[in-house]
């Protein structure tokens, strides 16, 4: 009866999936980007940091702006929506995990001088999630660790309403998924979020970033982007040090920004509402 | 029943993309395939809110507009809706978002083969106290910001936001 039945499933099979290499599901994705989240409240040399949750109008101020160009970039819409997160780390980084998990730290809030230079370092994340890096990164990861075909199987035998794997395999499965899901979060951990994308995805996502900021929608300031990273001293740039070259990278960034026509100056108010949102951070 | 391991091989070879979110400009039949995402009169996600959009709802899509979707609706009526938030109706594949979903999709014979609430409860049981400590935070955090998913409160805060901050339509560059 079994062997009879593997030919009609497999001819079933073949013909409603077809073929080709399986992707996270934006699912997955959320649950990788929770996962570097999580990996993300330890610092460099394993000791907890956490969030900054001390100052909840703070976190709410940083989502605020960071939903202010989210929602009107090339891909607004991510399985639980974007998150805005303030680790507690006196590192001056920000970085982006898949499905829309964004993070800034407090060193890097305390480096900054208003509020368009946060809507600038966040919109460059928030251009990687748009250019889906932190995704591209996970699935590579993946399949590296050599799950990706499990993946791809319990997804779309699950859509068929197909069960075949003994309670056996199942447990020797979910073994290799855990074994795998770390070896996707030490991806982002040891390097990601330390080094970047590389040259040409940090360059891509400053000009999309750039590109949203001037969006009608949107209207910040697209220079603050450059002032914030110009004006940080090389011993103190952190992650951004390993960004592209400097001058080339704002020298991108003015290119960019002279094909958009009109564009917006920082607003004292937005600024005065960054200070006050801040003041906490800074001791004031 | 459990196949032998060469049928089971060559059933992996035979998996299609399945794309995190739809990249075509298709028409036609479509499903919402993220949790938080509104229907609005308008192409945007925070001026004109109509509905939450639901998880798997299906949709007929008409036209495209930039990153937006111009949808009818299964009670006939015409919203847009992100791009990113479609994809094509046969391609969708649900997954538990918690851990009584979950249980619901054992129950119908989901089994272990995703990055899902069962491997990340494997992950943390694996790396101990101080990682599930982690997600303890990342879950009071997520909990923290679930305003972000009620769009209707959303783009009022929104609103109110750009209008004290000068942005968007209350900013001075047209």
């Amino acid at each position: 009866m079994q062997k009879a039945l593997i030919p009609v499933l497999l001819a079933s099979l073949a013909a409603a999936v077809g073929c080709g290499h399986a992707k996270l599901t934006e699912s997955q994705e959320y649950y990788v980007g929770r996962g570097v989240a999580a990996n993300a409240m330890f610092d460099s040399k394993g000791a907890y940091v956490g969030l900054y949750d001390k100052d909840a109008n703070l976190e709410e101020y940083v989502a605020m702006v960071g939903l202010s160009v989210a929602l009107e970039s090339d891909r607004p819409e991510t399985f639980k929506g974007y998150h805005f997160g303030v680790v507690n780390s006196p590192d001056i980084n920000a970085f982006a995990a898949p499905g829309g998990f964004v993070f800034v730290t407090t060193g890097a809030l305390k480096q900054m001088e208003n509020e368009d230079e946060l809507a600038g370092v966040l919109s460059h994340e928030i251009g990687h999630v748009n250019l889906r890096h932190p995704e591209e990164h996970a699935n590579k990861a993946a399949d590296q660790a050599g799950v990706m075909d499990i993946l791809g199987t319990g997804s779309h035998l699950a859509s068929l309403g197909l069960s075949i794997m003994g309670k056996s395999s199942q447990a020797d499965n979910l073994a290799t998924l855990t074994k795998g899901f770390g070896s996707v979060l030490d991806g982002f951990t040891k390097e990601l979020i330390v080094n970047g994308y590389g040259r040409e995805s940090e360059l891509a996502a400053d000009a999309l970033g750039v590109k949203v900021l001037c969006r009608p929608g949107v209207r910040y300031n697209p220079h603050a982007l450059k002032d914030f990273i110009a004006r940080l001293p090389k011993k103190e740039r952190g992650a951004w040090s390993t960004h592209p070259e400097l001058d080339g990278r704002i020298q991108a960034i003015d290119d960019v920004i002279k094909t958009q026509g009109a564009v917006a100056a920082t607003d004292p108010v937005r600024t005065a509402r960054f200070k006050a949102a801040t003041a906490g951070l800074r001791g004031q | 029943m459990v196949f032998t391991v060469p049928a089971l091989a060559f059933l992996l070879s035979l998996l299609p993309a399945a794309p995190a979110q739809d990249e075509d400009n298709s028409l036609g039949a479509k499903k919402v395939n993220v949790q938080t995402a509104s229907f609005n009169r308008v192409p945007s996600t925070t001026r004109g809110f109509i509905a939450e959009a639901k998880l798997g709802e299906e949709v007929s899509v008409q036209a495209y507009e930039g990153n937006f979707a111009k949808v009818k609706r299964s009670d006939g009526t015409e919203a847009y809706i992100a791009k990113s938030a479609l994809i094509v109706s046969d391609k969708y594949v649900k997954g538990p978002s918690n851990e009584k979903e979950m249980g619901q999709m054992k129950a119908q014979g989901y089994e272990a083969g995703r990055f899902d609430p069962e491997t990340e409860a494997s992950y943390k049981k694996e790396k101990g106290p101080e990682m599930a400590k982690a997600f303890e935070n990342v879950d009071a955090w997520e909990i923290r910001q679930a305003w972000t998913t009620q769009r209707a409160t959303l783009s009022r805060k929104m609103d109110e936001f750009r209008k004290a901050g000068k942005l968007a339509e209350y900013s001075s560059v047209k």
